[in-house]
């Protein structure tokens, strides 16, 4: 067998399962006593060991073998859920993540699992804390082994039913052997019995009391089973009780969660279909060509005037957009595949820093394009790691302040008509403008008008380069590093970041995403010959103005819209056209951020969707410019970038 | 004389014209050879950066390669081409004045560039083949488009 093609998805399912681990691991450390999530740990640990097993990977099967009997130890109720368990988990994921990682073709080095495998076997070889716990894997009362508890959860999965059947039989009873046979028969007519107690052999034996005891499953009702025990003689007693798939992991019916999960999991599995991101691009890609030539067909039409076309071009329309608007839902990625590892990481963090977090997630089912999910990881990392290192302050001086020791850091995510918004808030003591202008003041970036800089706007310099005020150079951030880089990778995929803060109060920074990548709303203007397309995103409004209306201040144009002072930016000059102005201009006033520009154009076109085109490396990375798309009559426009340009 | 260690056995080479000079590049470096086309400028790029050009429906750049090596432009006529091209990954198209043929040449028939005999910088140039009294030079189009240069 060639594991080869199959590493793909040996590593894509590991990497869920890490992070179901991670997720579970969390959840554990708050609900210690909590079966259900013990469960879902050991059955993912199990399936990685399975897998890695099949595939060759030793390091990943041992270890998965060792948190496996480490767990089984908490599972069985012979150890507790303590810290230093915890810890040690955690640590083996780590190790796990590493090993996958390598195993998906990452550079580095192996690393050494045995001490860790070693610390797993001591902890899980100690001594049970209290041989007398009570077994708590138990459905009604009945202790079922892993087979019977995967027999139980498929037959629920089914839709049939399991009874737990209490049967006393008469005092007077002589022949127990033959009347407990007779139910035991009776019930095998109309379901399934799974276990019973006594067993066959103590029943044969008569090594029991009065009482069986007996878990049945059947697709018939209660009743059923009912009148096929009462139908045997000297019956003194019948109790049935339902174990309801639904039912919560607590007390009696572990066993039947525990099933249920898992056939639920491989039943939705099979509703799915994994696909390489690279194809969707492609299919995204042709899609766009669809566009592009359905765009370019009504064009020709309008000169061509010819009826038929028209009623098939608009039909055409209809299934191009219908077309495009399902391969971007199927592109769409819940914002869950980020946030999800950050719960984790807070909580390393919390403990490295000697804080207190209370990390709240909002929103993490909001989708958005694969691509964005891809590229908003880092900054967010970057974000998180300021707001528990920088943002929140220690216990102490919280408690001395009067907050709550603990302080509360929200990631939340939203739609707001074509957009995602995502704010990352913390409850700190904020950042303060003074320290923010003194720090600018020093890097020489204030210059003459510092005055003309309001507490507002000077926040927004700690998104320049190498701009930090932390005074202390931790191991988590502060490094001057960070926020000009966050800035940029959100810009990158056409996105802005924005931040607010009040001193004492906390610090929310806010960004602002779009949906998807590939076809935007844009409108086309036009500059001496040539053309370009403005992402609608920037565009605040369009004004008509003449140039009369164009005043010069500290050697700056500007006009004067509605009372408010509007700088100009002159787009021929800037993309090195000839210089001068046309007879007649047009001003688009674009939003940056809370700066307010008008670029001086010299015609409208229109309003189009249009297919980004990347410029590639040869050509990427020009300021001002944001890629390019391709127009209906075959010809290539630029796409400005009005962050570059202003 | 020395070989050129990258020419190994026979070689099949695209021959295009700069000027009053011959040019080679191995043929599975070429996707492609188009007319002449409209192009759209990019601002903020060296001059020799043509532009862009829809190459059914994707957007490549486009070089004028004589620009790019400082020789004399001159009109372009109907045999102006735009050849397409792999560097790198990435698909680049390069204006040259004429395409002439598509030819043989045996990797003893190349030599490594000489030193100061052509009017191109000696960087961008793998080797020099000789056919029969032609001189082919062959370019090292990962040279000639090097990213670095776009900096400026």
């Amino acid at each position: 067998m060639d594991l080869e093609q199959y590493l793909g998805v040996f590593v894509e399912e590991s990497r869920e399962h890490l992070q179901s681990l991670n997720d579970c691991l969390l959840r554990l450390e708050q609900n210690p006593g909590d079966q259900g999530i013990l469960n879902e740990i050991f059955r993912a640990a199990h399936t990685m060991k399975g897998m890695a097993a099949t595939m060759g990977f030793k390091a990943i099967a041992d270890l998965t073998h060792n948190m496996e009997t480490a767990l089984d130890q908490l599972r069985s109720g012979r150890r507790s859920v303590n810290a230093a368990v915890i810890d040690l988990l955690f640590e083996a994921l780590d190790s796990l993540q590493i090993l996958v990682d390598l195993a998906a073709g990452g550079q580095g080095k192996e690393p050494d699992i045995s001490s860790l495998v070693a610390r797993l076997e001591t902890w899980a070889a100690n001594q049970p804390r209290a041989a007398t716990q009570s077994r708590t894997a138990v459905a009604g009362g009945l202790e079922l082994t892993e087979y019977e508890k995967a027999t139980v959860g498929e037959a629920l999965e089914q839709g049939q039913s399991a009874f737990v059947l209490d049967v006393t039989l008469a005092e007077s009873c002589v022949l127990k052997t033959a009347r407990a046979f007779l139910v035991y028969n009776n019930l095998e007519k109309v379901g399934d019995i799974v276990k019973a107690i006594p067993d066959l052999k103590d029943m044969e034996d008569e090594n029991f009391d009065r009482d069986l005891r007996l878990l049945v499953l059947t697709d018939k009702g209660e009743d059923a089973l009912r009148e096929a025990v009462l139908s045997v003689a000297e019956i003194e007693g019948l109790e049935i009780s339902a174990l309801a798939r639904e039912s919560a992991p607590a007390d009696g019916e572990v066993a039947v969660t525990v099933g249920t999960g898992q056939q639920g999991g491989k039943a939705r599995a099979s509703q799915t279909v994994r696909v390489n991101i690279e194809r969707l691009d492609e299919l995204m890609n042709l899609v766009g060509e669809l566009v592009i030539n359905r765009t370019r067909l009504a064009q020709i039409n309008t000169i061509e005037q010819i009826g038929e076309l028209k009623e098939t071009l608009e039909y055409l329309g209809r299934v191009t957009s219908d077309l495009q608007s399902i391969v971007m839902k199927v592109r769409m990625v819940p914002i869950e595949n980020v946030f999800s590892r950050f719960p984790r990481m807070i909580r390393d963090l919390a403990r490295d820093l000697d804080k207190e977090v209370n990390l709240i997630v909002e929103g993490k089912e909001t989708e958005l394009d694969r691509t964005v999910v891809d590229e908003i990881g880092d900054p967010l990392v970057h974000l998180l790691r300021n707001a528990v290192d920088h943002g929140l302050e220690t216990p102490a001086e919280r408690e001395a302040i009067g907050k709550p020791r603990a302080g509360t850091v929200t990631l939340s995510a939203r739609h707001e008509g074509n957009h995602v918004i995502i704010e990352v808030r913390d409850d700190g003591r904020g950042i303060d403008p003074a320290r923010i202008r003194a720090k600018a003041r020093e890097l020489g970036l204030l210059g003459a008008d510092e005055n003309w800089v309001d507490d507002e706007e000077i926040l927004a310099y700690v998104f320049r380069p190498g701009f930090s005020t932390a005074d202390s150079v931790t191991g988590v951030s502060g490094r001057g590093v960070g926020m000009d880089v966050v800035k940029s990778r959100i810009e990158s995929v056409g996105g802005r970041v924005e931040l607010q803060s009040r001193p004492g109060e906390g610090t929310v920074v806010t960004i602002h995403l779009p949906l998807t990548l590939a076809i935007i709303q844009a409108l086309l203007i036009g500059v001496r010959d040539e053309t370009y397309a403005i992402p609608m995103g920037f565009i605040d409004e369009i004004v008509d103005v003449g140039n009369d209306r164009v005043k010069t201040v500290q050697n700056r144009e500007v006009i004067v819209l509605r009372n408010t002072v509007l700088p100009l930016v002159e787009l021929s000059g800037r993309l090195g056209l000839d210089g001068g102005r046309g007879e007649k201009a047009y001003v688009v006033v674009v939003r940056v951020g809370n700066k307010r520009v008008g670029l001086v154009v010299d015609t409208l076109i229109g309003q189009q969707e249009i297919v980004i085109k990347n410029l590639g490396n040869y050509l990427g990375g020009i300021s001002g410019l944001s890629g390019a798309t391709i127009l209906g009559n075959g010809r290539v426009a630029l796409i400005l970038d009005a962050p570059g340009l202003i | 004389m020395a070989q050129v260690a990258a020419f190994n056995g026979e070689v099949q080479m695209v021959v295009f014209r700069l000027a009053d000079e011959e040019y080679a590049v191995p043929i599975t470096q070429v996707q492609e050879i188009n007319r002449m086309t409209e192009v759209t400028r990019v601002p903020r790029t060296p001059e020799y950066v043509e532009g862009i050009i829809n190459l059914r429906g994707r957007v490549i750049p486009v070089i004028d390669l004589k620009k790019r090596f400082g020789l004399a432009s001159r009109e372009r006529g109907a045999e102006t081409r735009i050849v397409v091209v792999e560097v790198r990954g990435e698909t680049v198209g390069m204006v040259v004045d004429a395409v002439t043929e598509v030819l043989h040449l045996d990797g003893s028939d190349i030599e490594p560039p000489p030193p100061a005999a052509t009017s191109v910088d000696a960087a961008y140039i793998q080797g020099v083949g000789k056919v029969e009294d032609r001189l082919l030079i062959l370019l090292d189009l990962d040279e000639v488009f090097v990213r670095k240069e776009m900096a400026s």
